[in-house]
């Protein structure tokens, strides 16, 4: 068993993981979003003109970043602070070692530093006889128990309250009652007082350094950076490149941001900016690289320098609220650190925990920093593959290409599962890791054989499309396994007067691939995606998961291909999904009605990357309300990812599970008589799920639910 | 900086509170004095705080662990004075032109900010110009936004971790 696999069995035996991380992420949330509504009020723009413009801001500074770096360092050194480049954690532990023993410092203090985790400063100083306190009160409760942080921000969230009680209880010597929180705080602050007056130094990070005026700002909420750099008479700074902004007004933004991604805060109680030492004191600033040039000269990765380390994709993201942050992630925990860590500690760190994100790009949509951190976690994910991958994985993937072996192997697997068949499902449970779903029974007949093109209309009414050719775009999944879905958007194309016409050829968009990491044999099956669709003015896709994969993750595919880009384009711009054409060509007058007229309550399940990639967050809602009687009621986290997460569900089964788990939760709790999705990978993960749970309600397709009744 | 409005200084007050600062109104040094206590309770001085209310500055002691009452503890009150008040966030914005104010920040169990009503501004956009400003001629500046607070044991919000366990902010007319 790897040492990731360790800790991921662990995590997933640890309930306080989970329990205190799903409270947290939907208080994170509310509180969250309450103050960016806000700061959007305040400013007069959106959350993401703020992050588009703080990055570009930040994108600017790395591309003047050697002048820029000057430009603080004569501003720095010209008030007395002593400026050291590390180009190595090795050099800036070993800078910070000769600093402290040269004036025979044995004792320091620390405050919350994510670049002094990062060059492990703690093992290095012990090393060298040096005892370092952390004095954040989450650090330091870490430290007493030789643990690291599973969170950027709150160090210590996977531990529940009788947790520490027993940590406090340990290293203090006194009981405490788990219930007061108040008690253990204050004998935390009573224990830690002493540790600044002991200590020669004080260590800390930095939030910004700031070019024009060659000052460190530091933020903490718990105050402990006032005294640990004032009372010792040595302070250390130890900084990322990355932390470089040109102004005070970039510091400012970036405050604003940084409060309220991370806490939901508008700032953080203690906001200080340091431009030189006190009289008597000496201040050092430890400027490290560590990867950081390597990832700005990267064009696909620099973003990521952009990151506040406010902690918000972790915040948001479903598998991290399963495994906590010592899986999902290194020293750096959530998506950032799965997009970084190759950079600062190599490939080998994170080859394991990258297969956990399930590509919701809930990450991307909360980023203060705008960074594409969900395209990026694919990026590495390419990456391990190209480094790693099985040889069964890539036969897999090799025979998913052919279009002829999916049709043999899905055309034996349909006859040998005919006999198990029960309601759409196998009778029989799915072995080992995946019992808590059922999977799908495969028809005998797929889409593509059932007479789709030229479907008859009924009840058909005018729009753009009428009398045009529409190509319908099944999707690999739809054709082969759904295929009611592939049939009943054939009855919307019709009754919106479109010709639906199936191309025989079409395949898969290359989609399982891309996510899978194999973006070479990915490149190739769009091309023949593209091949078969070319000349069509209106596709129509009952997959909103291949639309966004073309129209907006493929881009890395067609980056060294000028003519493959511009197909790719075009696709794009012809292609939508059910919900895109009822809203665009295919749209119905006013007053048209679809499904069954009955007064049904009806859940939606979004699909997380509408929401996150294409900011259509009611769009279903909106049509149902439109176009039919159902009466919609609101399903709670309608946002958040289901867990399907397409290859992430088979390497992380007990993660996807958690996930439906929590979706589940939220539908029986609306009590709807049906969910309407439009995903067909979420619709079979869903189906998946109940059908092994005993029961719940159908999970149709919008265009199933939109084509009930008709005809 | 520009004079404010009283709906500045309102939404000073609500944004302040909201973070667990308290609020006192002084029209003179007297109420102030009153409204905190100060007449009772022994109190360390700055001389910015001294420079707003008009107290006497503290004989401040030369080292930080001067300012501990047992070895331990810190001031019962510390008085400091803000260069400005930011209604967006309900902070107070601290000059340390003298590091004996940091500890005072740093150390007071009930730190008293007294800030100029005239001088509380509506946004932080305000005060940029400032803050760059003291960034080059100044050692050190901190916006100072309720007490010391933590919620690392089981996201339990908890004041007073490690620096004031209560603020007040003295709001001078």
């Amino acid at each position: 068993m790897t040492d990731f696999a360790q800790r991921y069995a662990a995590a997933l035996a640890d309930p306080n993981i989970q329990d205190g991380l799903l409270a947290f992420q939907r208080d994170w949330r509310t509180a969250r979003d309450t103050q960016i509504g806000e700061l959007e009020e305040l400013t007069g723009r959106s959350f993401g003109e703020l992050a588009g413009a703080f990055n570009a801001t930040k994108a600017a500074t790395r591309a003047h970043w050697e002048q820029l770096t000057s430009e603080f360092e004569d501003h720095a050194e010209s008030a007395g602070i002593v400026i050291h480049r590390a180009a190595t954690a090795d050099d800036a532990c070993t800078t910070i070692e000769e600093i402290l023993s040269a004036r025979g410092i044995d004792r320091v203090v620390k405050t919350k530093s994510m670049a002094t985790e990062e060059i492990h400063l703690n093992r290095h100083l012990e090393a060298a006889g040096i005892v370092p306190v952390e004095t954040d009160l989450g650090e330091w409760l870490l430290q007493l128990v030789e643990e690291h942080p599973s969170h950027l921000v709150l160090p210590a969230i996977h531990k529940r309250r009788h947790q520490i009680g027993r940590i406090l209880e340990d290293a203090l010597g006194q009981p405490f009652d788990p219930d007061d929180v108040t008690a253990m705080v204050r004998a935390a602050r009573t224990a830690l007082r002493e540790s600044f007056f002991a200590a020669g130094a004080g260590i800390s990070g930095a939030n910004a350094l700031i070019a024009s005026t060659g000052s460190v700002l530091l933020v903490t909420n718990e105050g402990n950076a006032t005294l640990a750099t004032s009372i010792p008479d040595v302070h250390i700074v130890v900084a990322g490149l990355d932390k470089l902004i040109p102004d005070t007004r970039t510091a400012v933004d970036q405050l604003r941001l940084l409060g309220r991604s991370a806490t939901g805060q508008r700032i953080t109680s203690y906001t200080s900016v340091l431009s030189g030492p006190r009289p008597g004191q000496e201040l050092h600033i430890v400027l490290v690289d560590n990867g950081r040039s390597v990832i700005a000269d990267d064009d696909a990765f620099a973003d990521a320098l952009s990151c506040i380390r406010c902690g918000a994709c972790a915040d948001v993201c479903p598998p991290y609220q399963v495994v906590g942050g010592h899986v999902f992630g290194h020293v750096y925990t959530g998506a950032i650190g799965l997009v970084t860590t190759p950079f600062h500690h190599g490939l080998d760190h994170i080859a394991e925990a990258q297969s956990l994100c399930v590509s919701c790009s809930a990450c991307t949509s909360v980023c203060p920093a705008d960074i594409p951190l969900a395209s990026q976690i694919l990026r590495v994910r390419s990456r391990v593959f190209d480094a790693k991958a099985s040889r069964a994985k890539k036969l897999a993937l090799r025979a998913f290409e052919s279009r002829r072996m999916v049709a043999v192997g899905t055309t034996l697997a349909a006859t040998l599962c005919a006999p198990f068949r029960k309601d759409g499902h196998l009778r029989v449970p799915v072995p080992g890791r995946h019992g808590w779903r059922r999977a799908p029974a495969i028809p005998i007949r797929p889409a593509r054989r059932r007479g789709l093109n030229h479907t008859a209309a009924v009840d058909r009414y005018d729009s753009d499309v009428t009398d045009g050719r529409v190509a319908l775009f099944m999707q690999c999944v739809t054709d082969r396994i759904a295929p009611e879905i592939a049939e009943a958007t054939a009855g919307i194309i019709a009754r919106a007067g479109g010709i639906v016409e199936v191309p025989e050829q079409q395949h898969c968009c290359g989609l399982p691939a891309f996510d899978a990491g194999d973006w070479a044999r990915a490149r190739r099956m769009l091309t023949q995606t593209l091949d078969v669709f070319d000349g069509y003015d209106h596709i129509v896709t009952p997959a909103p998961s291949c639309l966004v994969a073309l129209a907006h993750e493929y881009a890395p595919l067609a980056e060294d291909d000028d003519e493959l880009g511009g197909r790719l384009e075009r696709l794009s711009a012809s292609l939508v999904d059910v919900a895109g054409f009822l809203d665009g060509p295919g749209r119905p007058p006013d007053g048209t009605r679809f499904g069954t007229g009955a007064t049904q309550r009806v859940g939606i399940h979004r699909f997380c990357q509408c929401s996150n990639v294409l900011g259509r967050d009611d769009r279903l809602e909106r049509l149902l309300a439109e176009l039919t009687t159902a009466t919609v009621v609101p399903i709670a986290e309608a946002e958040v990812c289901c867990g399907f997460g397409g290859s992430s569900s088979i390497a992380a089964p007990e993660v996807s599970a958690t996930i439906a788990e929590r979706k589940l939760a939220n539908i029986d709790a609306a009590r709807v008589d049906v969910v309407v999705a439009d995903n067909p990978g979420c619709i079979l993960h869903l189906r998946g799920a109940i059908a092994a749970r005993g029961g719940g309600p159908p999970v149709l397709h919008l265009a199933e639910f939109l084509a009930a009744g008709s005809g | 900086l520009d004079p404010n409005t009283n709906g500045t200084v309102a939404r000073f007050t609500t944004n302040a509170q909201a973070v667990g600062t308290s609020i006192a109104r002084c029209s003179s040094t007297r109420s102030f004095e009153a409204a905190l206590g100060l007449e009772t309770a022994p109190c360390l001085v700055s001389a910015a705080g001294a420079q707003l209310t008009s107290l006497e500055a503290s004989a401040m002691p030369k080292t930080p662990a001067g300012l501990l009452l047992d070895g331990q503890r810190g001031p019962p009150i510390g008085v400091i004075g803000a260069l400005a008040g930011i209604a967006e966030t309900g902070s107070v914005l601290v000059l340390h032109e003298d590091v004996r104010e940091v500890w005072l920040v740093g150390l007071s169990e009930h730190l008293v900010v007294a800030v100029a009503e005239a001088t509380i501004v509506d946004t932080l956009d305000d005060c940029v110009d400032l803050l760059e400003s003291l960034g080059r001629e100044s050692k050190s500046w901190t916006l100072l936004t309720g007490p010391s607070r933590t919620a690392d044991i089981e996201r339990t919000l908890t004041i007073g971790v490690q620096g004031c366990i209560e603020m007040t902010v003295a709001v001078m007319s």
